[in-house]
């Protein structure tokens, strides 16, 4: 187990030093030479050389990328070229906002997801299965702009029973902050609940044809417990690890729903400060989200291999 | 993940096939014969007819300038296909050559250079590609270009597999041992043998290609105007949805259909193609 994990951190690491390394290239590239930018273009050569030597610019471009990468680790992330409000400081306020609706679309996704691919599963070729495969097909297809705009009409233009955008804060008002959550949640849930709920229906239709399903319903085990304990539990193993996969989707996802909902996430931020040309704060953000794909993706894994002992051997 | 959808049995492959090639046939139609083919010009500004409900004069009704909806979708397949069908050929000639390459020359070179596939896989593709158009700025060929840079570790992950899988065939180590030079070997043996998959992969890739260039647009990174875009439509629509909710569900719509187009054909053609006898019956 534990060479298993400390590859797993090797990999985690060396796609996180990657990513960082292409942001930082790119940064560099769209910035041009800080010097330049500082003295202006008809500055004196000698000046420039100086001031080059003096912060650290001659140096070779590993040694910057390192320099630059321990400030990141010291909490120095740069300051937003629109507001004097440093970076980090940014991110940190918005973070909660897209943690949770992240979360609320995995509980979504499972909750959901699960509970519908149980239901087709007992009942295959029905019209209730029927049903279901097809708000599955229309879920994995559909672009989630498109579900949220529908969603939006029918339910908070029409019916008035949700809120269309904005977020209260959950601790103001934690049922406020949920009910404007719904939409946005399921929003982004559709297309993963709609891949477990495909899933989970097939594996378990699997699993019923199995040999410990005949022997347990050979031994006289009642068929809910059957199908719960038996059938399902084999059966989310391969759920959990299309939802590893997921996450970092979801981080994706987020961006389009929190735009769509005005929600103040970290992926509003994003697409604001690409719009403004804020550079810093597009770093910062690409950075939180890249050390949070391959966070939540190791965690995935290492719960997996915890679960399914062939991982780690293998 | 395409194979739970196939698990599912949405229809037999060959209808699969055909009414997804139906539908991309009619948006290849559209997209090269363009606004021409629409009722209006879809960008002549009527102030007379702001905003109006569908009806027979306007099919799909008007916007907040008075263009047509229905002209402006018709005209809006171009750049759905244009960036669809490009960007897939961009990652799939790039990833395709590095899979090639890493699977035919194994050492450490190749093994760092599978890592980085590998990180770039799993990082979500709008945001890669949203901080690329940041970077690079907004234009057709740099959408495109953000866009086939989330597909080249997709095929290089694909093609490397198949490479590693038929390497130890006969027909290989044979070609080989006659003397056939790599590159040889990869023009010749390897790539044929993996055709069928990149096809499978490809119509699959220009169906997420034409969601993501909608959700750039829709974040207002997407194409610039004056072209006419899909995902650029929905947003504008979006601040009429109580007056005109017409603008962004066609938009919408039409963004749904053609992607949903090539998912079934990628699906059917995967069962004709891929599958191979035995792997059905699971």
């Amino acid at each position: 187990m534990w060479v298993f994990v400390l590859r797993r951190i090797a990999t985690m690491l060396f796609a996180i030093l990657f990513l960082t390394a292409l942001i930082f290239v790119l940064m560099q590239a769209v910035l041009g030479d800080p010097v330049v930018l500082m003295l202006g273009r008809d500055a004196d050569p000698a000046t420039v050389a100086r001031l080059r030597q003096d912060l650290g610019f001659n140096r070779p471009t590993h040694v910057q990328y390192l320099d630059w990468l321990g400030r990141l680790l010291q909490g120095d992330w740069g300051r937003s070229f629109r507001t004097p409000q440093p970076v980090l400081e940014a991110i940190i306020a918005r973070l909660p906002v897209t943690l949770e609706l992240t979360f609320l679309s995995l509980v979504v996704a499972v909750a959901l997801g699960v509970g519908l691919g149980v239901l087709a599963a007992v009942r295959p070729y029905t019209r209730l299965d029927f049903g279901i495969s097809l708000l599955t097909a229309f879920g994995t297809a559909m672009p989630n702009f498109w579900i949220a705009i529908l969603l939006i009409l029918v339910f908070a233009l029409h019916l008035r029973v949700l809120p269309s955008s904005g977020s209260i804060p959950f601790v103001e008002d934690p049922l406020g902050n949920l009910r404007a959550m719904v939409l946005p949640a399921i929003t982004l849930s559709a297309a993963y609940f709609s891949n477990v709920a495909r899933l989970t229906r097939a594996k378990i239709l699997e699993a019923l044809e199995s040999e410990y399903v005949r022997t347990a319903r050979a031994k006289g085990v009642r068929e809910a417990r059957v199908l719960l304990v038996h059938a399902l539990r084999n059966s989310l193993l391969p759920v959990l690890s299309v939802l590893g996969v997921s996450i970092s989707r979801l981080f994706g996802g987020a961006v389009v729903t929190e735009t769509i909902f005005a929600l103040p996430g970290i992926g509003i931020l994003l697409v604001d400060s690409i719009l403004s040309r804020d550079f810093p704060v597009v770093q910062g953000v690409i950075i939180v989200i890249t050390v949070g794909v391959f966070l939540t993706n190791f965690l995935v894994e290492l719960a997996y291999a915890a679960v399914d002992p062939r991982i780690r051997i293998g | 993940m395409r194979r739970w959808t196939r698990e599912f049995g949405s229809g037999k492959p060959a209808v699969q096939v055909s009414v997804g090639a139906a539908v991309i046939g009619v948006a290849l139609v559209l997209a090269a014969f363009g606004a021409r083919l629409g009722p209006y010009d879809p960008l002549r500004y009527d102030p007379r007819e702001v905003l109006t409900r569908p009806s027979v004069a306007h099919l799909l009704g008007t916007d907040p300038l008075g263009r047509d909806v229905f002209s402006q979708i018709i005209g809006g397949a171009r750049i759905s296909m244009v960036v669809g069908i490009v960007s897939v050929l961009g990652g799939l000639g790039a990833g395709t050559a590095i899979g090639l390459v890493a699977g035919t020359l194994r050492g450490r070179g190749a093994d760092v250079l599978m890592r980085a596939m590998d990180a770039l896989l799993v990082f979500p593709s709008l945001v890669l590609a949203l901080a690329i158009t940041a970077f690079l700025g907004v234009s057709l060929w740099n959408v495109i270009g953000a866009l086939a840079v989330t597909f080249v570790p997709t095929f290089a992950i694909l093609v490397r597999g198949e490479v590693l899988s038929l390497r130890e065939r006969e027909f290989i180590t044979a070609a080989g041992a006659l003397g056939v030079g790599r590159l040889r070997i990869m023009w010749r043996h390897l790539l044929p043998n993996v055709s069928d998959v990149l096809l499978v992969q490809a119509s699959f890739g220009v169906g997420t290609a034409i969601l993501t260039e909608a959700s750039l647009s829709f974040l207002g990174l997407g194409v610039p105007p004056p072209a006419l875009s899909w995902g650029r439509m929905l947003r504008e629509g979006y601040s009429y949805l109580l007056l005109a909710p017409w603008i962004s569900v066609a938009s919408g719509a039409a963004i749904f259909l053609v992607a949903l187009a090539f998912q079934m054909f990628s699906d059917g053609l995967r069962d004709v193609l891929v599958r191979r006898p035995g792997a059905a019956a699971r």
